[in-house]
């Protein structure tokens, strides 16, 4: 059964999967492009570090935006033919789910090794400055769980009925209107900023989108 | 009779007068005038004051400039009513970082009235502003950036009052703020990175090199002591000299003959074509605002009031400790603002998967039933 679901989503969603591993490897070796030099100059630690730290904004985001494009792949077919399909299986609903999770997972984990192989060979490549070190395998993982939240929390919006998908958007609107409300009443403190805070401050699902993403670090 | 009267008393306040005139006198010459010239002068100062203040306030009438002046703590800043509740928010925050290493010594620091201005505001100055340090600020400026400015300003004025030497150490500018963990972040970075010999042994722990790479005291042969020769190679790569035979020969013989003497006859020759200082501008300011921290009380004051024109005697006076202790102070402040690791803490990756457990778990229990 898995691997008919495997097979019928990497359809789906190969062209989404085979562009991630694209950018997904290309990525680590355009940000190291400063220190593919020869011969570099010792005092590029510093501008190495900036031009790292520029380009590691592009990695949560690619997590977030793989996530997202996988997730709703696994679901586009079953909404478009109204879950008949799922109706017609000979298993529960919840078996059902975890397999199109699981099948989602296993095309997300492409991405992940190009991007683990991309910053390796990326380091490998790299002339480091004294100081700095190379982190492929830090920044791989970060990615993986990453892409992992950011999959899991849009599988579990789009797995909903429309309603669900209605109540998520009725929240994220309630929260504007607040701070609208609240920035107009002239009453200090932000709702979204303190919502965000809960959200990418321990424990919240979204840390693991903080932090340093840096593949040459001090 | 009221003439003769008249007479009478005008003849004894006259004899009154002759003989209190020498006892005065001899009262007066008894005493010294240096009180009596201080007191004229603080008088005639306050004058001065009052005389500028009824003139801006009088251009500001001719002019229909209308001024608000916002007092915080011994903080004054005059601006315009309109900008009024943005420029008071920034100055609580301005006064509330100030307060943290000026404590009570806020006379060391003199000017602390600041005229605060939009850019490209074309109302007219009141007379007088000329004369208050102006500190300039844009129309997306909030309460941060403005109340960043004005330390800014005052941390500029109060360099002022320094030697030529410290005023240079610490790149014009006296910080009256403790650095902030960003700060200390980047110096960090910096001592961690800085291709210098004598940077590497004070990240490494050599206070002694510490105190070398943060220049409080001058090396005697920097070329010699702050790089090695691959340093020094690179160095001369980067360096840019007026063209000339014996210029070219000794780069030559350094670069591509790896001659370690070609090399350090070049820098020593070419000092002022950028030879760069070991650590940035930065780590001095911090050094200093760590030594007014730990100073205490006066620590300011002490550090202004200093005769000798040099940053370690300053440092020391401020500080109340020595060279040393203050420089490995400042050694393990930095080291322990290193920034947070690019390796994935256990928390952080059993956090995400809790999550994803979670999220899954609710994906599972969504229902098979929809509607048409």
């Amino acid at each position: 059964m898995f691997r008919v679901i495997l097979y019928t989503q990497w359809k789906w969603s190969r062209i989404v999967v085979a562009l991630g591993v694209l950018v997904a490897f290309a990525l680590p070796i355009l940000s190291v492009q400063g220190a593919g030099v020869t011969d570099p100059t010792r005092w590029d630690a510093t501008r190495l570090l900036r031009s790292i730290e520029t380009w590691s904004v592009w990695y949560a985001t690619f997590a977030l935006g793989i996530g997202l494009l996988v997730a709703t792949t696994a679901w586009a077919q079953d909404h478009r033919g109204r879950h008949v399909y799922a109706l017609s299986l000979p298993i529960p609903r919840w078996e059902y789910t975890l397999l199109r999770f699981a099948a989602g997972a296993v095309l997300l984990a492409a991405p992940v090794v190009a991007l683990w192989i991309g910053a390796l060979l990326a380091t490998s490549l790299a002339q480091i400055p004294p100081g700095l070190h190379a982190y492929p395998n830090a920044l791989a993982l970060r990615f993986a769980l990453a892409a992992l939240v950011a999959y899991a929390v849009f599988f579990a919006v789009s797995a909903g009925t429309t309603r669900t998908a209605g109540y998520v958007l009725a929240v994220v609107g309630a929260l504007f209107a607040a701070e609208v409300l609240l920035s107009a009443a002239g009453v200090g403190g932000s709702v979204i900023e303190g919502a965000f805070d809960r959200l990418v401050n321990w424990p919240g699902p979204l840390e693991i989108f903080t932090g340093r993403w840096m593949l040459i670090d001090v | 009779m009221f003439d003769r009267l008249l007479h009478a008393v005008t003849c004894g306040a006259a004899v009154v007068v002759l003989l209190a005139g020498p006892v005065q006198r001899s009262r007066l010459e008894a005493q010294d005038a240096a009180p009596y010239r201080a007191r004229v002068d603080t008088l005639a100062a306050l004058l001065q004051e009052a005389r500028e203040a009824a003139a801006r306030a009088e251009s500001s009438r001719v002019a229909g400039v209308q001024i608000d002046s916002i007092v915080t703590g011994s903080l004054v800043i005059l601006t315009t009513p309109a900008e009024r509740a943005r420029i008071e928010a920034a100055s609580r925050r301005a006064w509330n970082q100030l307060t943290v290493l000026l404590r009570q010594d806020t006379e060391s620091v003199g000017q602390l009235t600041f005229y605060l201005v939009k850019a490209g505001s074309r109302e007219p100055r009141p007379l007088g502003a000329d004369t208050i340090p102006t500190v300039v600020y844009s129309e997306k400026s909030d309460a941060v950036d403005i109340a960043d400015r004005i330390i800014w300003r005052l941390e500029e004025e109060t360099a002022l009052g320094l030697d030529t030497v410290t005023f240079e150490w610490l790149g014009r500018r006296l910080p009256l703020r403790p650095s902030s963990p960003g700060e200390l972040s980047r110096i960090y970075v910096d001592l961690a990175t800085r291709p210098a010999r004598v940077v590497r042994e004070c990240y490494l722990g050599n206070l002694g090199r510490c105190e070398e790479a943060l220049l409080v005291w001058t090396a005697d042969d920097p070329v010699i002591e702050w790089y090695d020769a691959a340093e020094r190679r690179d160095l001369v790569a980067q360096l840019w000299v007026p063209a000339s035979q014996s210029s070219d020969q000794r780069r030559r013989a350094c670069l591509d003959l790896g001659s370690d003497d070609a090399c350090v006859e070049m820098l020593q020759r070419h000092w002022a074509y950028g030879l760069p200082p070991p650590l940035s501008v930065d780590a001095q300011r911090s050094l200093t605002a760590l030594a007014l921290e730990l100073g205490g009380e006066g620590a300011l004051g002490r550090f202004l009031d200093t005769a000798a024109a040099d940053p370690g005697d300053r440092l020391t006076a401020s500080s109340g400790l020595t060279l040393d202790s203050l420089v490995a102070a400042w050694h393990s402040s930095v080291l322990a603002a290193r920034p947070p690791q690019t390796t994935i803490a256990r928390r952080l990756g059993w956090t995400a998967f809790f999550w994803v457990l979670v999220l899954t778990f609710i994906a599972s229990r969504s229902t098979r039933w929809r509607r048409a």
